[in-house]
């Protein structure tokens, strides 16, 4: 299906097929021995160096972030993780949402696009032992900061988590 | 946990080095054996205290725009959708809410096609309600406290 005014140009095309190769091979799990990347490199044949080579340039290029672990959240003690959503003029939202951002209860928080019937613009992603303790800081919030229309969207089911796939048409 | 679990987590949080024995390297660090380090690690992955151990990329970087779209889906239908929304490889982020916006995902697509394409077929579904596109248009840092979060594909830079 094609729609009118929709661009199907691609936002950007940075790596080559071997970058996308090596890609794929760390966007699961590398393996757990003493030479990882040496695996890593027989499994796509090529040397251990140039694989080294070439996880050094996607670093230099802010491709890669690093290799590392990534930990389970919902089993480090927090029971109750709610999205805090209010409205925000433009002259508050940068100085307020920095403020917010610092508070222990919040990990992040985003400003985005609003609708008629969504006018929400500022939200913090909110953690704390459980559901009175996390509404506890947000009453703390909406008084110091004199918020009157706000909401609190609690996540009751996680339905998907998992890091991103790339390139999941064109590399095998 | 052991007192050392916690250290080789923090460890490895940070990053692992690009050079022959990386584990090598964190062992030396801990002032543990390699082979130790690795069961320990392993163990660590198998209780769950470990989602993934890998390359952390920064989606932009790549190619990819990312967004939150929330939906309204009447109860009924609400599996089915969620399924189908699931199998979208983009798709790294979703969590029911008690809302009436009750289905919040993150979607990653290499164009406005791709994404608008998906959207519709996510629209037309039996029981959508209603779609919002959230495209965020600033992040405030991420605190500190909460650096075990931080998530390959979140892509908050």
């Amino acid at each position: 299906m094609i729609m009118n005014n929709i661009s199907d140009k691609k936002f950007g095309e940075i790596v080559d097929e071997l970058d996308k190769k090596i890609i794929k091979a760390l966007e699961t799990d590398i393996p757990l021995t003493l030479n990882p990347y040496q695996k890593i490199a027989e499994d796509l044949n090529i040397d251990r160096a140039e694989l080294l080579t070439r996880l050094q340039k996607l670093k230099d290029r802010k491709i890669l972030k690093r290799i590392s672990a990534i930990l389970h959240h919902r089993d480090s003690g927090y029971q109750a993780n709610g999205m805090f959503v209010c409205h925000f003029s433009k002259r508050e939202i940068d100085e307020l949402g920095k403020e917010i951002s610092e508070l222990e209860a919040v990990s992040h928080c985003y400003q985005r696009q609003t609708y008629q019937n969504w006018p929400y613009n500022f939200y913090a992603m909110m953690h704390a032992k459980n559901k009175e303790e996390l509404e506890k800081k947000v009453n703390q919030l909406v008084e110091k900061y004199k918020i009157e229309d706000y909401q609190i969207l609690y996540s009751t089911e996680e339905l998907k988590k998992t890091s991103m796939k790339y390139f999941d048409c064109d590399v095998k | 946990m052991e007192k050392i679990d916690n250290k080789i987590l923090d460890s490895l949080q940070t990053g692992l080095k690009l050079e022959a024995s990386p584990f090598q390297k964190i062992a030396a660090e801990l002032g543990i054996e390699a082979e130790e380090l690795l069961q320990r690690i392993k163990k660590l992955k198998k209780e769950g205290y470990i989602r993934r151990l890998g390359g952390v990329f920064r989606s932009s970087r790549l190619g990819y725009k990312s967004t939150l779209i929330a939906l309204e889906v009447e109860e009924a239908n609400f599996y089915q959708a969620a399924e189908i929304i699931n199998q979208h490889s983009g798709v790294t982020h979703n969590y029911r809410r008690d809302h009436q916006l009750n289905l919040w995902f993150t979607l990653s697509t290499t164009s406005e096609l791709e994404r608008e394409n998906f959207l519709a077929q996510i629209k037309a579904l039996p029981g959508v309600k209603k779609l919002y596109q959230l495209p965020k248009e600033k992040f405030f840092k991420l605190n500190v406290f909460f650096k075990m979060e931080e998530e390959a594909g979140d892509d908050h830079e």
